[in-house]
């Protein structure tokens, strides 16, 4: 069993309760925070090895250093709870099941880094998490624990709740700021970043829920201990969202380190009906898939799923059977992205809607002889072209379902339809 | 502070913070670029202007629209992987472009279409049915919109935004389906609207009122400057070389004065060159207009001023002197600075007096942006002339001239090209005899005896000083046309035919002459280059 940081709680259906939480050592941390040099907190996440649990697995500690001290803006949190990527579906356990530990996690950063204002852009579907994250912010504020001069400490912290209309690139940050100031959710360009300029052209953090969530942990056991968890550079624990052809699909939390289909097998019970494993999708629909080959022979960390090729990105892994149609996959990934694309960079505009078009003639039994190979040319020109990432966030997958499963395709061509139409679960993602 | 750059190995000494994209094309790299522009910034969404830069980790592919150059840096603008970029960024834009160059007003001047030739030049590989759009949209008083053929640069967007104030267009949608629109139920009614043409890459804003007239690559283009108001924005005209026609102003950058933009009312003022003109020479007997050559004109101006002249007795030659006193010169503050100089040289050396400087258009808007109230461009020009400047736009009786016109003065109005109001019709009417040099036929004409041809701001050569002091050149951009005598040299040669003395020699010596005055010491008025010049002193 894993060390629990994250989902301590996810078994006491009573723990979004303030008084549940408290009695479960909630908000302990805060005694001890305001007792440290902000920049000795600073300090403390850098050492504990806290990287982004949103996607990119950006140091936490160095982020926050990057807002710069001596200004006389206000500065602000924005806290990603957009969980848009295709898959992924732990920010909603945190926020459903421990919202208090988010909002501890929440004055820990803005203490550390002078923050007055954090508002949580939270995905506009998810109703529970809304009304379960505004009930323990209610409970917070009148319990001294937000607002004015929080537990006597001197520290004032206003936290807002502001929810998304239903955009995936709303989460990516700067889109994000851009959804909270009240216009359309567009990338800015970067440089400036948000730690210079973001909400309002103030410094600003923007962090994932489950980056916070960490925090009071590292407050409370030290860096020491959160660093001793993990591999070398992969530090502490991660939650993953599992779904896909397995036999228990859910929210798991792992220290880094396993293997990473052993890790699949042990927590979900293995591929559904014994069904043969096809290939395993480690950290959501924007992350190139891995044959279960290279899912049996990858450690769950940052580094090694990077050296086979895809990433961790955030957590989502979706499992492929042998009864998953791999051009199906791209199809629906591609007319997720071709719909997605706020559409500013011609690259993301124009190249997701191409692949999506070619995708969809392969499934319908419509595709040219030369069509795996047109995507496969297209893919280079939308990666590392663009304003964000959204672009390359169709074209490494496309790319990777190409050249790992072409005969697949070839197949779609060949009979001219899809040889899996027949079966019930065609697609693990829709 | 002074850094050095490369640029495919090229040395290159620029100031720190500047954009990258700007050093590399002033130093004539030809970085290709939808989306930036040097009036808006940048704004990083086409993707076309990137390069590589070489960092200790290797070259990195970057837009150089929001890149500052820092000391050392090392560009590559010309590497494999710079033209893939360039190349695809082109085949993508293209992909759903509908391709109706042969009917798009901006063919000949559009950046998609320069693009391909220079970065792609492959056959497309849309397979697909193109996506739709609307086509043709009417948005305003001014524009036409072709949402299938908008690249979605936001420039329109950013310039009506940040410049004109007035938020009036926004891309709507995303993803391959976003286009730019108007908001709900309302137009585009800026008064900067037609900058949103000049600013758009493509055919995707049209004028309505340039839309279908002109071939761009018909046009012959002229530097000039804008005469509609005081604020003299550069321009450039573009002359059909069909028909030798104007069809079109566009404003012509000039950090001093306008930036990079224009206002639509100034844009739009060129049609009266076209219409209503003096065509000829026009002297009236018995009230009726005749036309006459130029040598006729002249000889009968020469006996209404020497009226009385009995040449070769001692009492022809003062009855000359006094008939000549009797003149009395009005300039229009449309004229050029070198019409109201020969105005203030004749009214001197023959009646001994000034000329007034007349004020004649009724103000018009002034904002934020450009537009100045002041709808003369060369009130300025007067005053640093020492000449008087009278106001005939109210009410005020003669406009505030207090002198006395003795009975029986003949009057010399010149650059009154439009109808003129009742007031100045009034004070007009006083004199025994009118003879004017004007391009239009106007209420102000039809009063005169004698009628000589003058030119509009498009076919004449001349200075004019903006409202700051800012003295900038019109060029002739029409020609053959009009091949008359310029008015500076009418009133020239009038004053000589008076006073028997050749002053100026050509307009290079008339304005060496102007030099002189104290308020342009130190310029020489004949080497102005293409911004102009601004006086030290302008208030004098
Ligand atoms: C298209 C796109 C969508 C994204 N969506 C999310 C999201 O839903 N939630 C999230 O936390 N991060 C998302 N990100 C990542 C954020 O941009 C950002 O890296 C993250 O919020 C930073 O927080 P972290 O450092 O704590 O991970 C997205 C990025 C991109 C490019
Ligand atoms: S890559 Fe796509 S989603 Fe990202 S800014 Fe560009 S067009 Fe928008
Ligand atoms: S209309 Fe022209 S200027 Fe405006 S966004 Fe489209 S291409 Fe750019
Ligand atoms: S000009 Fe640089 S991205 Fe458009």
């Amino acid at each position: 069993m894993s060390k629990k940081i994250l989902s301590e709680n996810f078994d006491n259906p009573d723990a979004y309760k303030l008084a549940v939480y408290e009695k479960l050592g909630g908000y302990r941390s805060l005694e001890k925070l305001f007792k440290t040099d902000p920049a000795s907190v600073i300090e403390d996440v850098k050492n504990s090895g806290l990287r982004g649990r949103g996607g990119a697995g950006f140091s936490a500690g160095m982020k926050w250093g990057f807002v710069p001290k001596d200004t006389d803006k206000p500065k602000y949190l924005c806290v990603n709870a957009d969980e848009g990527e295709p898959g992924t579906f732990k920010d909603r356990k945190i926020m459903v099941q421990d919202p208090h530990k988010l909002i501890e996690g929440i004055i820990i950063c803005s203490y550390a880094v002078g923050i007055g204002t954090a508002y949580i852009y939270v995905r506009g579907e998810y109703v529970t998490p809304i009304n379960r994250l505004q009930g323990a912010i209610d409970e917070a504020y009148a319990s001294g624990y937000l607002g004015k001069n929080i537990r006597g400490s001197g520290f004032d912290l206003d936290v807002f709740i502001h929810r998304g209309a239903g955009a995936y690139i709303c989460g990516e940050e700067t889109g994000l700021i851009e959804s909270i100031e009240g216009k359309k959710g567009q990338p800015r360009p970067k440089p400036p970043f948000p730690a210079v300029i973001g909400l309002f052209n103030c410094p600003t953090v923007v962090n994932n829920v489950e980056t916070l969530s960490n925090l009071p942990f590292i407050i409370n056991e030290g860096w020491e201990a959160y660093a001793s968890l993990g591999t070398e550079k992969s530090k502490g624990t991660m939650l993953f969202s599992i779904s896909g052809m397995v036999e228990r699909p859910g929210v798991y939390e792992q220290e880094f380190g396993v293997n990473l289909w052993e890790f699949i097998e042990n927590a979900t019970g293995g591929v559904k009906g014994g069904r043969k494993l096809k290939g395993v999708v480690p950290g959501g629909s924007s992350s190139p898939i891995l044959t279960a080959e290279e899912a049996r022979n990858t450690i769950l960390d940052y580094e090694s799923i990077a050296a086979a090729g895809s990433m961790l990105g955030s957590g989502a892994i979706m499992v492929f059977s042998e009864d998953n149609c791999i051009v199906k996959a791209l199809q629906v990934i591609s007319r997720f992205y071709a719909h997605e694309s706020c559409g500013q960079c011609p690259p993301c505009r124009e190249g997701t809607y191409w692949i999506a078009r070619v995708a969809e003639r392969m499934e319908e039994g419509e595709g040219n002889p030369g069509d795996p190979d047109l995507i496969l040319d297209v893919c280079p020109h939308l990666m590392g072209m663009t304003v964000c990432v959204l672009a390359d966030a169709l074209a490494m997958p496309a790319k990777s379902y190409v050249e790992k499963f072409r005969d697949e395709f070839d197949q779609h061509i060949k009979e001219k339809r899809c040889p899996y139409a027949s079966s019930a679960a065609s697609s693990v993602m829709g | 502070m002074s850094i050095k750059i490369t640029a495919d190995g090229k040395t290159i000494e620029t100031e720190e913070g500047r954009q990258l994209i700007d050093v590399l094309n002033e130093n004539g790299f030809g970085i290709p670029h939808f989306c930036y522009h040097p009036g808006l910034g940048p704004d990083g969404n086409c993707r076309m202007c990137q390069v590589e830069i070489i960092t200790p980790r290797g070259p990195l592919m970057t837009i150089s629209c929001n890149a500052k150059v820092t000391d050392g840096m090392e560009v590559v603008t010309n590497s494999e992987r710079v033209k893939a970029a360039r190349a695809a960024v082109e085949e993508f834009l293209l992909l759903n472009h509908p391709l109706d160059c042969p009917i798009c007003d901006k063919a000949g001047e559009c950046t998609l279409q320069n693009y391909y030739m220079d970065h792609d030049q492959k056959d497309s590989r849309q397979e697909f049915k193109r996506f739709k759009k609307s086509k043709a949209i009417d948005i305003g008083p001014t524009l036409i919109l072709d949402q299938e053929r908008c690249v979605l640069c936001d420039r329109c967007v950013r310039f009506l935004r940040d410049w004109a104030g007035d938020e009036q267009l926004y891309i709507a949608g995303r993803a391959h389906e976003a286009f730019l629109t108007t908001f709900p139920g309302k137009e585009v009614t800026s008064p900067y609207s037609l900058n949103t043409v000049d600013l758009c890459p493509v055919g995707a804003l049209t004028s309505k009122d340039f839309r279908f007239s002109t071939p761009t690559w018909f046009l012959k283009r002229t530097p000039s400057v804008c005469t509609t108001c005081s604020r003299g924005c550069s321009i450039r005209i573009d002359v059909d070389a069909r028909d030798n026609k104007v069809k079109r102003l566009r404003p012509r950058h000039n950090p001093h004065v306008n930036g990079y933009w224009m206002c639509d009312e100034g844009r739009l003022n060129y049609k009266f060159v076209n219409t209503d003109r003096v065509g000829a020479c026009v002297v009236t007997r018995n009230g009726e207009r005749i036309e006459t050559s130029t040598e006729n004109a002249m000889a009968e101006l020469r006996s209404i001023f020497n009226a009385g002249a009995d040449v070769g007795t001692s009492e022809g030659s003062k009855n000359k002197a006094e008939a000549a006193k009797k003149i009395f010169v009005l300039a229009s503050a449309t004229c050029t600075l070198e019409e109201m100089f020969a105005a203030r040289v004749l009214a001197a050396s023959v009646a001994e007096a000034s000329p007034y400087v007349v004020r004649h258009v009724p103000d018009g808007v002034e904002d934020h942006l450009l537009r100045k109230s002041d709808r003369h461009p060369n009130v300025k020009g007067a005053e640093l002339l020492g000449i008087p400047v009278v106001d005939f736009t109210t009410d005020v009786a003669a406009g505030g001239i207090d002198e006395a016109v003795p009975g029986g003065s003949v009057l010399l109005a010149v650059g009154f090209d439009y109808e003129i109001q009742e007031t100045l019709e009034k004070f007009c009417k006083q004199f025994s005899k009118i003879v004017m040099i004007a391009a239009r036929e106007s209420n102000l004409t039809r009063m005169a005896h004698v009628l000589v041809p003058g030119l509009t701001f498009a076919e004449k050569e001349g200075l004019i000083v903006n409202f700051e002091g800012h003295i900038q050149k019109l060029s002739p951009a029409l020609d053959g046309l009009w091949d008359k005598t310029p008015p500076w040299q009418v009133i020239a040669e009038i004053t000589e035919s008076i006073t028997g003395e050749s002053r100026f020699d050509g307009i290079a010596g008339l304005r060496k002459a102007i030099g002189q005055e104290a308020a342009f010491s130190g310029v020489d008025l004949n080497v102005l280059g293409p911004t102009g010049i601004r006086l030290k002193t302008p208030n004098v």
